[in-house]
Order: C-alpha cells, then structure tokens, then sequence
C-alpha cells in the first residue's frame, strides 16, 4: 500500500490539530515552594524552563539539542533515530550505514563525510573514509548519552574539514547520573536483543564509570527485492541475510581537571542488499567497522575567567569488508574478496578562552592529527591476488580562533576563522560571522555566513578496485552558506522560528561513472541550495510539550542544470510527549514526512510519513524504568533512495514493529 | 562531597550555545525550573550574613536583585511575597545594568549575561552583594553560588571564598548541600 497524497494531507492534519490543541498559552499559578528546605528543592525535578526556549535567540547558529530524557522517554533505538526527528534531516538507510541528509543535501554512497561526529568533543569520524556513524554502526550506547547538541550549518571556523552541514556532540553521562550499578536488556521485533551493564562510582578524588553493551539482531528473515526475482536468484528473496551485532565498551576516570576516557565499539552486518555486484542472497557478504579511541583532557577556569582546555587521543579504526562473488573458473563456486581499512592516529590540541576587551571572549586554539596509518588492503581469496595494498601517512595542523562580542545589551557578534594546513593536500581556510540581534524581549534576529570545507579522503584518492580508478589529484571541497534566522515567542511557552538559508557547493567530490563502467571521484559538481524552514515549540501546563516542523527547500545541479538527487524538496516533523501519571508514565509520539525524491540513476521513491509511538513507565518500585515503542506504527509501506554500491531501484524499510526495555538501576535518583 | 566532572563543552561556540538550548529535559513534576531557582535564591539570602555595613538601619530591606531578566525578577516577587528575614522585609528588586547592582544584596545574573560577568565583578569589588549564577563556570570566575542543572534536578555550587572577600558569611548548612565547595 503506497501513502496517498490525500492520507498524507489527513495525517498532516490530524498532527497539526493534536499539536495546536496541546499548546497552551496560558501560565500555571505558582505553587509556593518557598517553604522547602535546601535538600528538598535539590530533589524537584524540573521541567525546562521557558527561558530556555527563549535564549535560543543567543545562539550564534541553529542549535537543537536532544536531551537522555527525551532518548528514554521516545525510546529512540539509534542516533539514526534521533536525527530523523530534526527539522530539515532526513535520513536513509541501504541497511549496511545510516546515512544523513541535512538541508537538502546528501549525496548517495558518501558515508556522512559532511557531517562531523564528535563524543565528548573527540572527533569520531575516522581517518580513511571520515565516515560519521550514525546507526547501530556508532560504537557508543545510547544509554550513556547524557545529550547531544546537534549545530547546523557550516562550522569549519572551529572543527575544519567535514563541518560544512551539521556538527553532532554526544555528550556522555558522568558518574554523578550513573551512579552504582545500572543494568538493562531490550527485546525487539526481528529477533532482536540487547544487554547492558554500567557501573559508576565517586570515591574520595577520582569518578570511574565502566559500562558494556551486546546487541544482536537476526534482521528481517526475508527481504524481497524485485530486481532479484529469479529462479537462481532464490526469487529474489534475501533470507537471513539482515543480521547486525554490536558489542560496546566505554570507560571513563576522571580527577579534579583531568578526564581519561576510552571507548571501543566493534559492529558486524550482513549485506541483503547483493551491494557491489556480489551473489544474491549470500550469508557470506558482510561488513565490520570497529572503531576504539583513549582521549586525555584537561580543562581549568583560572580565576580571572581564563579558561584552558587541552587534549591528547589515540585512535584505532578498522573496517573488514567480505564481499561474495561468483568464482569466473567455476560459476556454481563463490570466490570472496577481502577489503579491508586499517586507521590510526592521535593528536592534541589546545584551546584558550579569555575575555580581552570585556566586553567579549576570545578563544584561540591549535590542533595537530597524525594519522600514522592510512592503509586500504583487498584480495581475492581463490585464487589468492593482492588487488590493493595502498599505505599512507599524512598530518593536519590547524590554527583557529573566534571572538564573541557582546556589542550592546541586544546585540552580540560572533567572528571566527580557522586555517588547516594538510601534508597531503591543499590547506584550507574557513571564516565564520554570525550577527544577533535581540531588538525586543523574546525576539531575536540572526544573520550568519560561514565558509566551510573537506579534504578528500584517502579511500577517494586511491581506492583502486575494478571498476574503481584513484585520483590523486583531488582538492578539497568548498560550501558558502547564509543563513538568516528569526526566532519569535508568542508567549514564554510558546515560540516559532523561521530560517532561511542559501548554501553554494563548489569543486563537490563526487562519484563519476564513465562510458567505460568504472568509477572515479572527482571535483565536478556545483550545487546550490535555497530553502525555508518553520519551526513552533510549545509546552502546555499540563505537561504537554510539542514542537512541529515544516522545511521547504530546492536544490540543483548547477552543472546539469536539474533538480539535484537524493534531494526531497519537503520535510515535515512532529514530536509530542505527554506525562500521563506525575512523575511515571509518559506517553510519546514523533512523526516523520519525507516528499518525493529522485534518486541517482533517475529512479523516483515515494513520499512517505512514519509514525512512531512509545510509552515509559518510570522508576516502578523506584528502581525500575520500562519501557516500550512500536514503531512505523501504522505499517507505511516505503522505501529509501539506494547509494552507489546497489543495484536496487529503492531500499526497502522495515513495516511496524516493536521493541520491550527493562531498565534496573541501584541508585535512586 | 566530591567535585563535579568539568563541564564538556569544548568549544566556546558550543559553550555558549549549550546554554541556550533549543530543546531541553522536560521532567515529570510540575516545577518550573524558574520557580525552583526562585524559592532557592530566597533560602541562600536565608542563609547568609551581611556585614552590618551593607545595611544603613535594623528593619533595612534585603535587596534580591534581577539583572535584565522580567520573567525570573516575576518569579521572584511571587515567591518572596509577604516573606521577612528576621526583621527585614525582602525585595524583589529588577535592574538594568550592572552599574546599579552596588545597591543590592543578592544579585542574580542568568546564563544570557556570561559574556559580561568579569567585568560584572570587577564593579563589584568592595562591595558585599551575593552574586547568584546558573553555570557552573560563574563560581570559578568568581561568582558566589551557581545553579547546575542535572538529570532535571537543580543544585547549587558555592565559592566560599569569593563569598569571605565579599564580607558575607554563608551557613555551615548551606555550604553542606553544596554540591561543590571552593574554599
């Protein structure tokens, strides 16, 4: 069953009629809290005050961040399934990574180089492919994430290369939130289960926080795919080939300034999809990305409002590809093929923050990445043939610094630059100014430009498989963009912000496909971006908080002259959460529409709208959290644009399904 | 009592923008997070000693004041209503900038007012005003207490000694629920 036009348009509004019904306008008289001891008020939980809805305005960039609270309460699974629910992102997934789209813009095949990834500030995208890794492919678990701050727009002013359409932050929970001993276990549809075990502990000087996680799914048990449905072929039914495993590790010590934290995420798929031209239907065809890094920091705000942050990290990235193709002696044999990736690197920096003129702060800082190994290795198996065996090393250091000024009581100016020299390609340089103005309470205006950038990857310049040739000879990419943003509160629980923003990408790095059949990337494209996005937050004083978005945007192949692929011109969201019983039970929605989109090679998917539901039911018998979602719940029917690496028309996704948490933690909050 | 992790924030494009949060824990309870920090503010002037010199008579007012924030100063005014300190009635007092915070006895910054709080201080010197902040920097830039926020639970962290230079004596009491102390 394909969504109508027309089911869309009642679904849209219903949404919008359940949304205004839930925002209220009114305030709710005050109950007198002035009598409560000290340690009473420390023990109210709060709900998020309507001054932060308002100090969005001070942001010098589009910030939204998500909050534990908000994971446990709509039991997202993934950042994947986070990131959805953002006005403007959409994401797709060709059931190997997860990929993000942001404003417009993704490109099919190009593992979220444009997005940067960090975890507690640590850069997560690795050194070969800078893949940003959003699904269940990111090596941390989602219970550990205290929030994440999700910036759009170009931010290469501060994080240089991959920061040219959105900066993720995944800030992690600290012992003072798990405290004791916290265990938990998932089940779900498609034979799916999780398990988790954290521990934290404060001791006199020094905080520790251990934890483990196991996912296994067995994935879908039959995927049909069309393009498939041959006699030899299995009628084009992919059987147990959609499993997916995870194991996570994550330790962190800290004492006084300093904080040592390590993690490590190992993560293993099968391939339904017959990606890269191998057999069909074959268990054999699968990826695992393992990533690991140990990071030391140390941050002090001498008096005097100095502040001084330094960090010192090593990072280890591997990835093994097995890929399944029919032997070319013997058709009836199989020959795999071995890719493999093996990254490493570390690096410091350092970062100062003073007030220089009073009435503003600047910050300088440097940065310095060895990436010690760059190394991409594939063969065959039978017979044995080395394909490729390509070993780089290469360094980046990098100068940036950025001036916030606060000029007068409403207006702030933000200014930053930031330079990369690269050992093994062009230097890049990325400014950045953003201009705030608050002419009245509860409104602000921002306007801000940036320029950002990206280096090629080593897996784009010389990645030489059969049909794929190296180029050398790349550049780096380049995105202007211009943002100009009105945040507006009707009332303190009420706001609406409207943005609209230009992006201008030049020297794309993009995959180009020759009359010969093979593939090379190359700086070609130019594309160009022009959208609007309408955002409304509320919160009812019954507890009710929703927030609705609308993006409306156009891009175009400058060169062709064409709509641009992978591109829908229409996004909608929708979150709801209602507390049912005070303090227990939370009822929550969050919806998703994605207009039509064309994919690479021409093909059109259909718009769709996903709905998912989740109920929680906290701390039963005061250690115990459960919860439960059941997602797509109305088993809409539809499909992603596929990447490079398919031969599919369209992706697939999964139809309705379900997923039981049981949560126990020894503490009480 | 043991100090908090360091604030994460690596970036101060990031820092400031933490703040100022677009979408933030909405908790079970029906506290506003404003209400809460209000009732707190009048206990922390519960708590606290004046030198004799920052009252020119016994029945003198407590000056709570509220720079550039209506809502919070609103807040504040419903909270203390008809409340007394000993003999002392209380004030919710709204100012505009910092120049007139000399006159004040408790003066509450919000997070909106970072950028200027170095400076804020530096006027402040000499005089005995008991500074309120809601990050968890505003005590080590020489702020006396700060409000943190965690997993939906508003605490307080207190500079002992900023508050010492200043000539205010804060209780024993207060400084034990504190979730950090700088002494």
């Amino acid at each position: 069953m394909k969504l109508s036009f027309l089911s869309l348009l009642r679904f849209l509004t219903t949404a919008i009629s359940i949304f205004i019904a839930g925002v209220s306008f009114g305030q709710q008289p005050a109950p007198d809290l002035s009598e409560a001891s000290l340690e009473e008020l420390g023990s109210i939980q709060v709900y998020s005050a309507s001054k932060r809805l308002q100090s969005v305005g001070d942001a010098p960039a589009s910030v939204t961040v998500i909050s534990a609270d908000e994971i446990q309460k709509h039991a997202y699974r993934t950042l994947a399934d986070i990131l959805r629910t953002l006005s403007s992102f959409y994401v797709t997934y060709d059931r190997i990574y997860s990929s993000l789209g942001v404003r417009g813009f993704a490109r099919p095949g190009d593992f979220n180089t444009r997005i940067l990834l960090l975890v507690d500030g640590h850069r997560l995208n690795d050194n070969i492919y800078d893949e940003a890794m959003l699904g269940t492919e990111l090596p941390i678990d989602l219970d550990l994430i205290q929030r994440i701050e999700i910036v759009r727009g170009p931010v290469s002013s501060l994080y240089g290369s991959n920061a040219l359409f959105a900066v993720i932050n995944i800030m992690t929970k600290g012992t003072e939130i798990v405290n004791g001993l916290d265990l938990s276990t998932e089940i779900a549809s498609f034979s799916t289960y999780k398990m988790k075990a954290s521990y934290g502990r404060e001791l006199k000087r020094i905080n520790l926080l251990i934890s483990g996680s196991f996912y296994r799914s067995r994935g879908q048990s039959q995927i049909f795919y069309s393009e498939f449905d041959a006699p030899e072929t299995n009628n084009g039914i992919a059987s147990h080939v959609d499993n997916d495993q995870l194991g996570t590790a994550f330790g962190v010590i800290s004492s006084h300034d300093f904080t040592l934290e390590a993690l490590y995420g190992t993560r293993e798929k099968g391939i339904p999809t017959a990606a890269y031209a191998t057999v069909f239907n074959n268990p054999g065809t699968r990826a695992t990305d393992s990533h690991g890094y140990a990071d030391l920091r140390y941050e002090h705000t001498f008096r005097g409002s100095f502040d001084v942050s330094a960090r010192a990290f090593y990072d280890r990235y591997n990835y093994q590809g097995t890929y399944m193709y029919s032997s070319q002696t013997d058709p009836g044999e199989t020959n795999p093929n071995l890719d493999f990736a093996d990254g490493r690197w570390w690096g410091a920096e350092l970062q100062l923050t003073a007030s220089v003129l009073g009435n503003d702060r600047v910050t300088l800082g440097g940065e310095y990445r060895n990436n010690l190994l760059q190394n991409q290795t594939n063969y065959d198996l039978r017979p044995r043939s080395l394909l490729l065996d390509d070993e780089r090393q290469s360094f980046v250091a990098a100068l940036w610094m950025q001036d916030e000024i606060a000029v007068n009581s409403s207006v702030a100016l933000n200014l930053g630059l930031r330079y990369d020299y690269y050992s093994a390609v062009d230097s890049s340089a990325a400014p950045r100014a953003a201009l705030i103005w608050k002419p009245r309470h509860r409104t602000a205006l921002k306007t801000i430009y940036g320029e950002a950038f990206r280096v090629p990857n080593v897996y784009e310049k010389y990645y030489s498989i059969p049909p794929n040739v190296a180029n050398p000879s790349l550049r780096p990419e380049r995105t202007r963009s211009a943002e100009f943003a009105w945040e507006q509160g009707i009332s303190d629980s009420f706001w609406i912000s409207v943005s609209a923003f230009h992006n201008s990408l030049k020297d794309l790095i993009t995959q180009q496909s020759s009359s010969s059949g093979s593939f090379i990337f190359e700086n070609l494209q130019r594309v160009q971006s022009t959208g609007i996005e309408f955002e409304v937050r509320g919160q009812r004083s019954n507890g009710l908080e929703s927030s609705g978005s609308y993006s409306l945007q156009d891009s175009e192949d400058r060169d062709s002259g064409r709509a641009l692929s992978n591109s829908p011109r229409q996004i909608a969201k929708l979150t709801l959460c209602q507390p049912l019983l005070r303090k227990a039970l939370f009822a929550s929605l969050d919806a998703q529409y994605r207009g039509r989109v064309t994919t690479f090679a021409g093909a059109s998917v259909s718009p769709f709208a996903v709905v998912n539901v989740a109920l929680l039911n906290r701390n039963l018998g005061k250690h115990l959290d459960i919860s439960g979602g059941v997602y797509n719940l109305f088993d809409a029917k539809y499909s992603d644009p596929p990447s490079t690496a398919v031969s599919l028309q369209s992706i697939k996704q999964d139809g309705r399904s379900f997923q039981l948490k049981v949560a126990w933690k020894s503490g009480v909050r | 009592m043991t100090a908090p992790r360091p604030s994460r924030a690596r970036r101060v494009l990031l820092g400031l923008a933490l703040s100022l949060l677009h979408r933030e824990p909405s908790r079970a309870q029906r506290f506003d997070e404003e209400q809460v920090k209000a009732a707190y503010v009048y206990n922390f002037a519960k708590f606290a000693e004046w030198p004799a010199t920052a009252f020119t008579a016994a029945n003198d007012p407590i000056r709570m004041c509220v720079l550039n924030d209506q809502p919070f100063q609103s807040q504040l005014m419903r909270t203390i209503k008809d409340k007394r300190i000993g003999d002392r009635v209380v004030l919710a007092v709204s100012i505009q900038n910092p120049e007139q915070a000399r006159h004040c006895h408790l003066l509450f910054i919000n997070s909106t007012h970072n950028v200027e709080v170095i400076r804020l201080f530096a006027s402040l010197q000499g005089s005995s005003v008991l500074t309120v902040g809601e990050t968890a920097s505003f005590v080590d830039r020489g702020g006396i207490i700060s409000f943190v926020t965690q997993e939906g639970q508003v605490h307080f962290q207190v500079n002992h000694k900023a508050a010492t230079e200043s000539g205010i004596r804060l209780s024993s009491r207060l400084l034990s629920v504190a979730r950090r102390v700088i002494e």
